[in-house]
């Protein structure tokens, strides 16, 4: 039995493995594939981005309202079908003769106008209710209540956090800009571009110095332009060393952080 | 001999496996944590002058301070560095052949700091040394000496200027 489950579990390892080892190679190649999402993160302010709370709370304001001025159209409404009980007696009185019914058909359109008088009587008696808005102490905090509550509750839902939280990417390239020193003079920025690998600690200090990525170290090593680029990155990751703008609760998602330094949109400033 | 046989047997199967499991186990947990970075762009800095710290230099009192003064004069011309205060610096450079305390130069938020001696020579020739070292890589990036006449200080302090500016710079 022993004998079994350690060949099957070991089977399962070895399986397990294999399948990681397969992506392997695939996760080399993953940095290029994924810098291009972020481009467009850079475009926008941060505000808009990441602040999305407030903005879908004001449309909720916005949707709030038309149900409460919903009764009074049905109020409107009501009086539509008195005109098709009228409508249905001249049938009544014209029961053979067809060209009566093109009548008819005439008749209907003019009524329609009236009936619309009729309910601007029902809005006259609705002064009262205009008046009892005007009294705007008791009625508003009755009306809203029970509308507005639970839309506030879904809208909370929708948001990833609370409306202060930036995006974690948002975060941290707020803070890079600032540090980053951009070389400048060198011809050809736009090939100057260094990736340099970070290990933070939860506090959001350097765990181990930063590390150049292979290629980045194997262009720094034969090209000086190249190898100034790279010292520039690792001295921006060392004087934004305390990252502390990055939230605590995630710290697994930014343990490990690959920073591409591409100088190509600094030309000309 | 039959019982024998089969622990021989699996003896050599256990071990095999469960060597086989470590290995992968181990190999597998290296591996997993370098998956997990995240990818950041950044396409945006700022232009500021680097901030570097340049003391008098050692040996000759009057050369020292001279060849340091131009130093500063030339590598802030630039508009790429910046000298910072030396009021500020915490340690005192005795010896430019040891490494700096690095940690102290960070905390006056130096990036790059300059060490270096000028000396009179028996001959009657100045003998000047520098080093510049990189406060986060903590190690040196460049180390040159020059020999010359006494009157030459000032072109000397040029050529210290210029290697700085040009190893830092690229």
């Amino acid at each position: 039995m022993l004998k079994r489950s350690i060949i099957v579990s070991g089977a399962l390892h070895v399986g397990i493995i294999a399948a990681a080892t397969i992506a392997w190679p695939h996760a080399l190649a993953f940095p290029a594939d994924e810098t291009p999402p972020n481009i467009p993160v850079d475009l926008v302010t941060i505000a808009d981005v990441s602040n999305v709370a407030p903005t879908v709370q004001e449309q909720q304001k916005v949707e709030t309202p038309p149900d409460e001025p919903a009764p009074p159209q049905p109020a409107a409404a009501p009086p539509p079908p008195p005109e098709a009980e009228v409508a249905p007696p001249p049938p009544d009185k014209t029961p053979t003769p067809k060209p009566k019914e093109a009548e008819q058909n005439a008749v209907p359109p003019a009524k329609p106008a009236l009936p619309r008088r009729r309910p601007q009587a029902p809005q006259r008696f609705d002064v009262d209710t205009v008046l009892a808005l005007l009294d705007k102490r008791t009625p508003k905090p009755v009306a809203p209540p029970p509308n507005a509550k639970p839309a506030e509750q879904t809208i909370k839902g929708l948001g990833d956090q609370s409306a202060l939280s930036l995006d974690l990417k948002d975060a941290l390239l707020a803070q890079m800009r600032e540090c980053w020193n951009v070389p400048v003079g060198a011809p050809n920025p736009e090939q100057l571009i260094v990736q340099v690998r970070v290990f933070l600690t939860q506090d959001g200090s350097l765990a181990q110095p930063p590390q150049l990525e292979p290629a980045t170290r194997a262009a720094a090593a034969t090209n000086g332009y190249m190898r100034t680029a790279a010292e520039a990155a690792l001295r921006a990751v060392n004087v934004c060393e305390p990252y502390k703008r990055l939230p605590p609760d995630k710290y697994d998602a930014w343990r490990e952080i690959v920073m591409t330094f591409d100088p190509s949109k600094m030309i000309g400033r | 001999m039959a019982r024998s046989d089969k622990t021989l047997l699996r003896r050599p199967w256990r071990t095999l496996v469960i060597a086989a499991v470590f290995a992968f186990d181990s190999l597998f947990g290296a591996f997993a944590p370098a998956r997990a970075a995240l990818q950041v762009r950044v396409d945006q800095g700022v232009t500021e002058p680097i901030p570097l710290a340049i003391p008098d230099f050692l040996g000759n009192p009057q050369a020292g301070r001279d060849i340091a003064a131009v130093v500063r004069a030339d590598l802030e011309r630039s508009g790429l560095f910046r000298s910072l205060s030396p009021a500020s610096f915490i340690e005192k450079i005795v010896d430019i052949n040891t490494p700096p305390r690095f940690g102290d130069w960070r905390t006056v938020q130096a990036q790059g700091l300059v060490t270096g001696q000028a000396v009179m020579q028996p001959d009657g020739r100045l003998k000047v040394d520098f080093r510049l070292w990189d406060i986060f890589g903590e190690s040196q990036m460049v180390g040159l000496q020059y020999m010359t006449t006494p009157e030459n200080w000032r072109r000397i302090a040029h050529l210290v200027s210029d290697s700085i500016y040009e190893r830092i710079t690229g």
